[in-house]
């Protein structure tokens, strides 16, 4: 450390020049004593996280009602400011401010602590979601590893609020979830494998460079659109969202697990399920579909200099970094938006399954069908190690060839599947 | 799993809490579904036992809407009576109208105008197409799409708004009269009709496509809820219900009433028994209803009100010309067009004593009412036969051994309204 | 369910001669479900913003009961009690009336209590003198339930608009 050089007196030039003050900046902060960056950091990771989270979740609420209403030719909330943009800052306000509601039966402790469970490991999981090159909370090696790790925790959550609220639609709820949770972690976890074996890594940030190349290099569109369809699909299951929100069901189960709940411990429930939405629509994006990258590789800034331009324009260099991440965010923020809108059509569409259909279709159609996927995907993996350079050139050989397996066994399997079916209806008649 | 009873046969069990059977003992869960629950469209209560999912019992609680409908019957003269009945079952309100009628017309052998029966039909299939959508809006509700009852609602509106503009009243018409109708047809009121008519089957495509073949709603409504032809006639269900097990059991074509034998129109049926058939026969239903209401829209003497109110004065202009010039050709009026069949004073109307009873095919079955009249202008004794309470009865022995998100799907496709049930 | 074969409604046939894989065609309807459901996404709402737009009421609407009266104001009541009688709730109109020296009806009490009316319209139907009449205003909440309960002031329209409602209906009326 050169503690004099903070004392040269600046130029006048040298004032006027924003990268000065953001090199100086940069030079106070590694004078710093340790902890107090770590700190600083933690404080600002945390800040970061909450934001994110309660924007995206106030985001989406407003957006899921008003979509809905789109697709029934209604107008939605539009009271509360212009087209009724703060309409859930107001229920917001309202569900703080309501009365917290405790029935002398229930199991206090463990009703109060069922919504905090819930809620920590979703809003855990924005540490490791790449916004951008830079905006990452923690960029951990075996990322993917914490995603699963986090997201079997919340289900606790559910069970105790189920249990806790000693209602019956609740315990129902609070049991259905944890039998649909653990269900489909397994297809959840056995989809994204594919991804891992392609990049070699189970860093987010590795496998989003890895799809850098555009749309043609994204997973979800080339290589194993069998394993986004499995992964969205589980993921949707996991949120616990239509067609598989089941332990809500409001016409069987009138709420499920939140039947007994209100005021803020409600909208934390609320705020989690959105929360929980939006991490994995982001980790969609991702592992399938290039994460912070632009459809045609790259960003715009780095590729057509579009960031040097901007900045000869208004001779700024420090604000590159800026440029740069600004477009990755817009990026993954929109694609993250566009599978928010798919769930959102999902919920429009969709009927809800019933509890042992639920568990069928993971284990009888979800499980089998991603274990033919992995096994495909090693056959595409083996197939382009051996024989071909790993080059674009190659992989559209190794494609064909691993369509060829994939489309007889899925094909194969849903044969099997049908006959299942049509076996199962017809025992319904012969009882 | 191997079972300790088959480990070891002679074991008995003394521990609490485990059976010999299955290793371990559940207990059942007693489920209090209603009266105040989002699908039981009312305030019907179902005391369900249930061992996990599966029911194993259930017990329909009803009597919760009760209001004496029948015994107000007995307290009042017949018109005044007869706006509370569109409260009996409110979102088929017409048929309720039509028996009621119906009967005081058999009693006092009251003559019916035909323009009168065809705007009755008009007004009857309109409201058993409203009934059915919502039907078919909450029955996907309760399967846990949402999209469809918003459309539903959104059509039903519109029909509404037709009965409004001839009724003044959206739900609660009080329209039929003894031997003819409250007003005649308002100007332009057939061509709305016909509008509707001609654009609904588009928006009965677009619910089809959503639902009618969606795996999901497939495989939680097919196999369900199967009732034999023997087993409805036991309970007396009625209506689609019955017709989804191919009894082709419909008033309007076994007992032709009204103008019916005058329209051509098939009956729906399905074989399949299940909840499923059921929800294809309603669909079918509401296709045919357009079918008969266009039908009416072409046969109506008279025809739209606005015509007949120039076709009138054309009429009163022409007849006292021809009495000075008798080559001029009146065009042919019918006196009851005046009148629309009311030429009751109703403020002291007194049906002679008598008896009558009459059924009709209301969207949810056979709806009956029964009237004995003393002479006096209150009835002697009225007695309604509403099809759900008859459908309701099937539900605990359908139930049985299904799992609890079947409920709804099943409870959903007989179609019950409380109201009716309680009365 | 034995002899199923010869009938092509039969579930059990229906299933099992049913034409392609259930996988493909429940993909098939659920994407068919999407396209109904997007297409639906630019359609205009058919919301009626109610206090800011008024609804379109038919001239036959049942709305607020009111009592018309002559086109020199006076009034066209004459206090028959034909419409307390055909009233189907108990009490819901109460008319009083006595006959002034030239035998003229004077009515001098008319209360309805609009908190308990069905808007069934029978009043209207039975009126001799088409006087009973009711109205497109349906915005009758009150803070009270006495609030409700209108007067004979409350009820009578002036004869100017007496006047054109009966023109806006084509209303000829009875006596006058």
């Amino acid at each position: 450390m050169n503690a004099t050089a903070s004392f040269e007196i600046p130029t006048l030039a040298q004032l006027l020049d924003p990268s000065f003050h953001f090199m100086k900046a940069i030079e106070l902060w590694h004078q710093l004593p340790d902890i107090v960056p770590i700190f600083l950091t933690g404080v600002v990771l945390f800040g970061m996280v909450a934001v994110m989270g309660q924007a995206a979740a106030v985001v989406m609420v407003l957006m899921e009602r008003k979509v809905l209403s789109w697709f029934t030719q209604r107008k939605g909330p539009n009271r509360v400011g212009p087209g009724g943009m703060f309409q859930t800052i107001a229920d917001g306000v309202k569900l703080l401010t309501k009365e917290d509601i405790m029935t002398p039966v229930m199991d206090k402790f463990l009703f109060t602590l069922a919504p905090a469970i819930f809620l920590f490991p979703v809003f855990a999981l924005y540490a490791i979601v790449p916004f951008s090159e830079s905006l990452i909370g923690v960029s951990l090696p075996l990322g993917l590893l914490v995603l699963f790790a986090l997201s079997s925790i919340s289900v606790i959550g559910l069970v105790l609020a189920g249990w806790a609220s000693n209602n019956k639609y609740s315990l129902l709820g609070g049991m259905r979830s944890a039998a649909q949770a653990i269900s489909y972690e397994v297809p959840l976890i056995l989809s994204v494998i594919g991804v891992v074996l392609f990049t070699g890594s189970g860093n987010l940030k590795t496998i989003i460079e890895a799809q850098s190349g555009g749309v043609l290099h994204w997973y979800g569109i080339m290589l194993t659109p069998l394993s986004f369809l499995l992964f969205y699909v589980a993921s949707i299951a996991e949120v616990n969202r239509v067609p598989f929100d089941l332990p809500e069901a409001e016409s069987e189960l009138v709420s499920g697990y939140n039947t007994e709940y209100s005021g803020m411990k409600f909208a934390t429930f609320f705020l989690a399920e959105y929360a929980g939405l939006f991490v994995l629509s982001a980790l969609t994006v991702a592992l399938f579909f290039g994460g912070y990258t632009s459809p045609f590789g790259g960003t715009f800034m780095q590729n057509y200099g579009l960031a040097d331009a901007i900045i000869q324009a208004v001779k700024l260099p420090a604000i590159k970094p800026l440029l740069v991440n600004g477009e990755q965010i817009f990026w993954m923020l929109s694609k993250t938006y566009i599978f928010i809108y798919i769930a959102m059509l999902l919920r429009g569409t969709l009927p809800r399954l019933k509890p042992d259909q639920l568990m069928g279709f993971c284990w009888k159609f979800l499980i089998p069908l991603s274990l033919i996927n992995l096994f495909m995907l090693g056959f595409a993996k083996q197939f382009s190690l051996s024989f071909l350079a790993d080059g674009f050139a190659g992989s559209w050989i190794y494609l064909a060839l691993a369509a060829l397996v994939g489309i007889c066994g899925v094909g194969g399997f849903c044969h099997f599947i049908d006959r299942q079916f049509k076996a199962q209806v017809a025992a319904r008649y012969h009882a | 799993m191997m079972s300790v009873k088959e480990l070891n046969p002679e074991l008995q069990s003394n521990l609490p809490g485990v059976s010999i059977e299955t290793g371990f003992d559940t207990n059942d869960l007693v489920v209090n579904i209603g009266p105040q629950h989002p699908s039981t469209h009312g305030v019907l209560r179902l005391v369900t036992t249930l061992n996990g999912e599966v029911v194993k019992e259930m017990e329909p609680v009803i009597g919760y809407l009760h209001r004496s409908k029948e015994k107000m019957g007995e307290s009042r003269s017949l018109f005044q009576y007869q706006p509370t009945i569109d409260r009996v079952e409110y979102l088929s309100s017409f048929y309720d109208h039509l028996v009621f009628v119906n009967c005081i017309e058999q009693i006092a052998d009251i003559p019916v105008p035909k323009r009168v029966e065809y705007i009755r039909v008009i007004c009857l299939e309109l409201n058993r197409i409203t009934s059915h959508l919502l039907w078919f809006g909450t029955f996907l509700l309760d399967l846990g799409a949402s999209t469809p009852f918003f459309w539903c609602f959104r059509d039903r509106e519109e029909v509404f708004t037709i009965f409004e503009n001839l009724t003044g009243a959206r739900m609660m018409y009080n329209y039929f009269r003894f031997g003819g109708v409250n007003n005649d047809l308002p100007a332009g009121w057939l061509e709305e009709v016909r509008a509707f008519c001609n654009h609904f089957p588009d928006r009965l495509d677009e619910y089809e496509a959503v639902a009618t073949k969606n795996p999901i709603v497939m495989d939680r409504t097919k196999g369900h809820g199967i009732m034999s032809k023997e087993f409805c006639l036991k309970y007396g269900v009625t209506g689609p219900a019955l017709r989804a097990t191919g009894e082709a059991l419909d008033l309007r074509k076994t007992n032709p009433y009204s103008v019916y034998n005058e329209l051509d129109f098939d009956v729906p049926t399905h074989t399949g028994c299940d909840t499923y058939a059921r929800y294809l026969v309603r669909v079918q239903e509401m296709r045919e209803s357009i079918k008969i209401i266009k039908q009416c829209i072409d046969k109506i003497p008279g025809g739209d009100g606005g015509a007949l109110a120039i076709l009138k004065k054309e009429v009163e202009a022409k007849t006292k010309e021809a009495k000075k010039n008798p080559e001029i050709v009146v065009p042919p009026w019918d006196k009851d067009w005046d009148t629309m069949g009311k030429k009751i004073n109703l403020l002291t109307y007194k049906p002679p004593a008598g008896e009558a009873s009459n059924f009709v095919e209301s969207p949810r079955g056979v709806l009956g009412c029964y009237i004995i009249t003393d002479g006096t202008p209150k009835a002697y004794r009225i007695k309604w036969r509403g099809a759900s309470f008859s459908n309701l009865s099937a539900l605990p022995e359908l139930m049985k051994g299904h799992m609890y998100s079947d409920l709804m799907a099943i409870f959903g496709s007989l179609d019950v309204i409380m109201p009716e049930v309680d009365r | 369910m034995s002899n199923h074969s010869h009938d092509a409604q039969h579930p059990l046939n229906a299933i099992e001669h049913a034409e392609g894989n259930v996988v493909f065609e429940g993909i098939k309807a659920i994407a068919q479900g999407f396209a109904t459901v997007l297409k639906h996404h630019p359609r205009e709402a058919v919301t009626l913003e109610y206090p800011e737009v008024m609804p379109e009421l038919s001239d036959r609407f049942h709305g607020r009961l009111s009592l018309l009266s002559k086109s020199d104001d006076t009034d066209l009541c004459i206090g028959c009690q034909a419409c307390a009688r055909v009233c189907p709730c108990d009490d819901l109109i109460q008319i009083d009336m006595h006959r002034d020296d030239d035998k003229k009806p004077v009515v001098t009490r008319f209360t309805i209590d609009m908190g308990r009316c069905i808007f069934c319209g029978n009043c209207t139907e039975v009126c001799p003198v088409d006087c009973i009449k009711m109205l497109s205003d349906f915005e009758l909440a009150d803070y009270s339930r006495e609030a409700l309960v209108l007067d004979k002031k409350d009820l009578t329209l002036s004869g100017q608009e007496s006047d054109e409602w009966r023109a806006k209906r084509g209303y000829t009326p009875t006596v006058l």
